[in-house]
């Protein structure tokens, strides 16, 4: 294979890390047959079939926006795809990594907020006093006993807001990929 | 309003319909596909919309897909097929744009 379309390939290779490895290795085998069957069957070099394909970057960002926006569930590995498509998508470079690490910290804080509520909880029972978990809200701290109900509330309170936040970045990625496929469905033949 | 944004809207919804529909008959693989959208210029599209929309796709399960050699030192290619689902969402989509296509002649009387 020639040199350009080898390099070509690794490029899209690299952007696409995020994704799981046998799914980028079935994308790039695809692109390469794409590739191949261009030269054999349409003639072009392979300076024109790099430029028909558009650059590597554009490529796996549009796999990548397809791939963050099919569902809304929470993922490590889809928040490493978010912080990918921010950084090809461009422009939008503050709203993604706000929206999507602040989801993702509300949502490690509401499992936390009650395992130490739990602890809290068992120490006091055992007359124990573990003195770095409490519950403090402004100048008010509560009693060992009610720190575990408080802890279960923040946790909920915690879990609603980190996935409503979720929700809106997954929501923002579909509606930024869809602005930028509607660019790319476009100017094919010009 | 923006024609050429109108147009590409259009293509965007109905480009999904299209291939379910061109897959229906038989398996056919990308290359195969691009092509033959490529041969009526208001389809046409870049491989960056037509390949990540058949993942897309595959990942809905409306196609399933299968890796096959050719002969002759030619590439293999990946082929795709409707599913049972795909079958079911495509005669969905039909019946709707029947309907879409009847109420269109409809304001137009």
């Amino acid at each position: 294979m020639d040199k350009i379309l080898e390099n070509y390939l690794e490029k899209t290779d690299k952007y696409l890390k995020p994704m799981p490895a046998g799914e980028r290795a079935d994308i790039i085998k695809e692109i390469k047959s794409q590739m191949l069957q261009l030269e054999t069957e349409k003639h072009l070099t392979p300076a024109q079939i790099t430029e028909r394909l558009g650059s590597p970057k554009e490529l796996a960002k549009a796999y990548l926006g397809g791939s963050i926006a099919k569902d809304s569930s929470f993922s490590l590995r889809k928040l490493c795809c978010i912080a990918a498509f921010a950084g090809l998508a461009g422009g939008s470079i503050f709203v993604l990594p706000f929206t999507s690490i602040l989801s993702a910290a509300l949502l490690v804080s509401a499992v936390i907020a009650p395992v130490c509520g739990l602890i809290k909880l068992i120490g006091f029972l055992a007359g124990l006093d573990i003195p770095f978990i409490m519950f403090q809200f402004g100048s008010y701290t509560a009693p060992p006993l009610v720190v575990f109900p408080l802890s279960l509330v923040f946790g909920i309170l915690f879990f609603l807001a980190g996935k409503g936040l979720w929700k809106l970045t997954i929501q923002y990625v579909r509606a930024l990929s869809r602005s930028k496929s509607a660019i790319n469905a476009f100017d094919v033949n010009a | 309003m923006n024609l050429e944004d109108w147009k590409s809207q259009i293509k965007r919804g109905t480009l999904a319909y299209c291939i379910l529909l061109m897959i229906r008959k038989k398996a056919r693989y990308g290359y195969e596909i691009m092509s033959e959208l490529e041969s009526s210029p208001v389809l046409a599209a870049k491989e960056s919309t037509i390949y990540p929309l058949l993942r897309r796709l595959l990942k809905d399960e409306l196609l399933s897909s299968y890796w096959q050699e050719t002969a002759e030192g030619l590439p293999p290619r990946k082929y795709y097929t409707l599913t049972e689902e795909g079958k079911i969402c495509l005669d969905a989509m039909s019946a709707e744009w029947e309907k879409l296509l009847q109420a269109i002649a409809l304001i137009d009387k």
